[in-house]
């Protein structure tokens, strides 16, 4: 068997994975019945149309050609590591150190993720973010963030 | 007479000093979110969503209107001055535009445009104020049955009417719908177990998810993909007034655009693109082989534009009197409305007046607003134009970073976003869809709580098909999805929205 579309043959289990692991997620909840549904029991409808959309998906995937094999491309690693550790990383060290500290150390790692560092760039954004940041946020707005 | 009461209300909430400064805020903010790279009306209303802590109803839904009137001024601008790329259909109706530019006559375009937009919106809203009464009565013999079907049908019918596969795209309002359900709870006994993180909410905050798969997944894409910065657009404006003979082909252009924008915002998806790209195709046959069309005729520039914002304002008319989002802005809305304590549906129009006339004469002082600093303002635009992205994502990032944790205060939330974040990245890379997972995510909720209303006495589903109308909503629903997937359609339509 030959994958005539990369994309959705991924995309095809991808849902097939959601769908049963949501599936497995509402079963632990209570039925009830079609005339008085519990808390499971929509969830669990949806979650049996979502395998059938997922096998539908996948099915197609391997019965349709498309031009190219339509394939899914080169992964950007690199901006999905440091974006998402740079979240984490705001999220890990704001209660601690605050959002001054915080916004610098996220401005600062973020820029990593692409190509070389803009080194006056840099500075500025560093110096100027986390000042906007406690301006706009803290003296403006007034929200609930510790400094 | 009961029409000048009605707009009299309206006035005497909009037109307050806050209320004003509100908007002009937030036209400010939506010109940029379209300026900047890599952001949109849907980004910039997400990161603005926890900033209105403490704001009001009528205060949050004028900025987010005012936002996304601006977005869409700022957009058509953006499509005149830089060079349209591929032959989508939004491109297609910016060619008379830009060459316009290129002939050293962008001042031209960008007046005729920006008349066009502030005109075709007022009288869209004059259209929609004088439908709104027959909007109410209809509402008044709405139901949960008929409002079960109809949410099935505009969501069916958003993603029928958007770009991509259909079946993909229904699969993600399903898990729109299961993230809205069970997700948060699973969610947060994983994260329990997993990361001994105390303070999880029961559900997910739709900003969260926003945030996460619209403004992050974008960052890693546009990350991800080879470096296509705009270059240096330094374009002379020259003189800023059409000529005489341009006001006269422009003016019958406005009307039709107007009428075309009007009926097609109504429209769930991407209604107000298709009207752009409706009334363009329609001036190109009017015109015939007098016109200039693709060589710069003012008529391709005036038509769309006139369709555009005539279709940005009908397309609050389904979200106003019937609370149906029939696109992923109008769905961060409805989120807000409900997060404000007045939860939308086919009541609002009778229970609130204020709130419905009041929203409606909000938009038509954006416009003016938007009128009046649109052409001064050019300048610092065509600025933000130039500024590269390794400036504004760092930026970006942080921007929703503090969001998220000011929203409730909750460090589980930053870790959703992130995930969030990969996933919109994911979904991204196998080209499913994003705005329908916000859509069965913000309509899930309302659904599953008319079908209980529906079930209340007897437990009868029957009463789905055994109403008149509510079984013509499903039928309709079930003619729109087999219409699109006719090979017949199926290319066509991937033609006209391929990446709109």
């Amino acid at each position: 068997m030959k994958i005539k579309s990369q994309r959705d043959f991924w995309a095809g289990l991808l849902f097939l994975a959601l769908g049963v692991a949501f599936a497995l997620g509402a079963s632990e909840h209570a039925m009830g019945s079609s005339t008085s549904p519990g808390p499971g029991y929509l969830s669990l409808a949806l979650s049996a149309l979502m395998v059938v959309l997922g096998a539908l998906v996948l099915f197609l995937s391997l019965t349709f050609e498309t031009d190219g094999g339509n394939p899914i491309g080169p992964i950007a690693w690199r901006p999905l590591w440091v974006i998402t550790t740079a979240v984490v990383m705001f999220g890990l060290a704001l209660p601690r150190w605050g959002l001054v500290i915080t916004c610098l150390l996220t401005v600062a790692w973020t820029s990593f993720a692409v190509g070389k560092p803009h080194w006056p760039g840099l500075w500025w954004s560093c110096l100027l973010t986390p000042l906007a940041a406690y301006l706009l946020f803290v003296l403006g707005l007034r929200l609930p963030i510790p400094i | 007479m009961d029409f000048f009461h009605h707009i009299a209300t309206g006035f005497s909430m909009a037109w307050t000093a806050q209320h004003l400064a509100v908007a002009l805020v937030g036209c400010l903010v939506g010109w940029m979110v379209s300026v900047l790279p890599g952001l949109g009306p849907v980004a910039g209303m997400a990161m603005l969503l926890p900033m209105l802590g403490m704001w009001g109803l009528n205060a949050s839904m004028i900025l987010l209107a005012s936002v996304y009137c601006g977005s869409q001024w700022g957009a058509s601008m953006v499509r005149v001055v830089t060079s349209p790329s591929g032959t989508t259909a939004l491109a297609l109706t910016a060619v008379d535009g830009h060459q316009l530019s290129r002939q050293g006559r962008a001042g031209a375009a960008l007046t005729v445009g920006a008349v066009s937009s502030g005109v075709a919106a007022c009288l869209a809203l004059g259209l929609m104020a004088l439908g709104a009464p027959l909007l109410t009565d209809l509402a008044l013999h709405i139901g949960p049955a008929e409002y079960v079907s109809l949410m099935v049908f505009s969501l069916v019918g958003a993603v029928a009417l958007s770009p991509g596969s259909l079946i993909k795209a229904l699969a993600m309002i399903i898990l729109g719908l299961l993230l809205s359900q069970v997700g948060a709870r699973h969610a947060t006994r994983l994260f329990e177990h997993a990361l001994g993180v105390p303070d999880a909410f029961t559900h997910i905050h739709f900003v969260v998810l926003t945030l996460g798969l619209f403004v992050l997944g974008d960052i890693i894409t546009l990350l991800g993909q080879p470096a296509n910065e705009r270059s240096g657009i330094a374009l002379t404006l020259g003189d800023m007034r059409p000529a005489s003979t341009e006001v006269q082909q422009a003016r019958p252009a406005v009307w039709r655009g107007t009428l075309i924008g009007s009926l097609f915002g109504l429209l769930p998806g991407a209604g107000s693109v298709l009207a752009s790209y409706t009334a363009y195709a329609l001036e190109r046959r009017l015109a015939g082989q007098s016109g200039q069309f693709g060589r710069g005729d003012v008529r391709g520039v005036a038509g769309p534009a006139a369709a555009l914002q005539a279709g940005v304002q009908s397309s609050f008319m389904p979200l106003l009197s019937l609370g149906l989002p029939l696109n992923a802005v109008m769905a961060l809305m409805v989120g807000t409305m409900a997060l404000k304590g007045l939860p939308p549906g086919p009541q609002v129009m009778s229970s609130h007046p204020d709130f419905f006339w009041g929203l409606i004469a909000a938009l038509l002082i954006i416009q003016v607003l938007l009128l009046c600093v649109h052409l001064p303002l050019l300048r610092l635009w065509m600025t933000l134009l130039n500024l590269p992205y390794r400036f504004v994502f760092p930026v970006v990032t942080v921007v929703t970073c503090l969001g998220v944790y000011a929203l409730r205060g909750s460090v589980y939330d930053l870790y959703l976003v992130a995930g969030f974040g990969v996933m919109g990245y994911v979904f991204h890379k196998l080209h499913c869809p994003l705005p329908p997972i916000l859509l069965g995510f913000i309509l899930g909720p309302m659904m599953e709580s008319h079908l209980r209303n529906l079930l209340q006495p007897a437990g009868e589903w029957r009463g789905l098909v055994t109403r008149p109308v509510s079984l013509s909503l499903l039928l309709m629903t079930l003619a729109l999805i087999v219409f699109v997937l006719l090979p017949s359609v199926r290319r066509p339509r991937e033609l006209a929205f391929r990446e709109t």
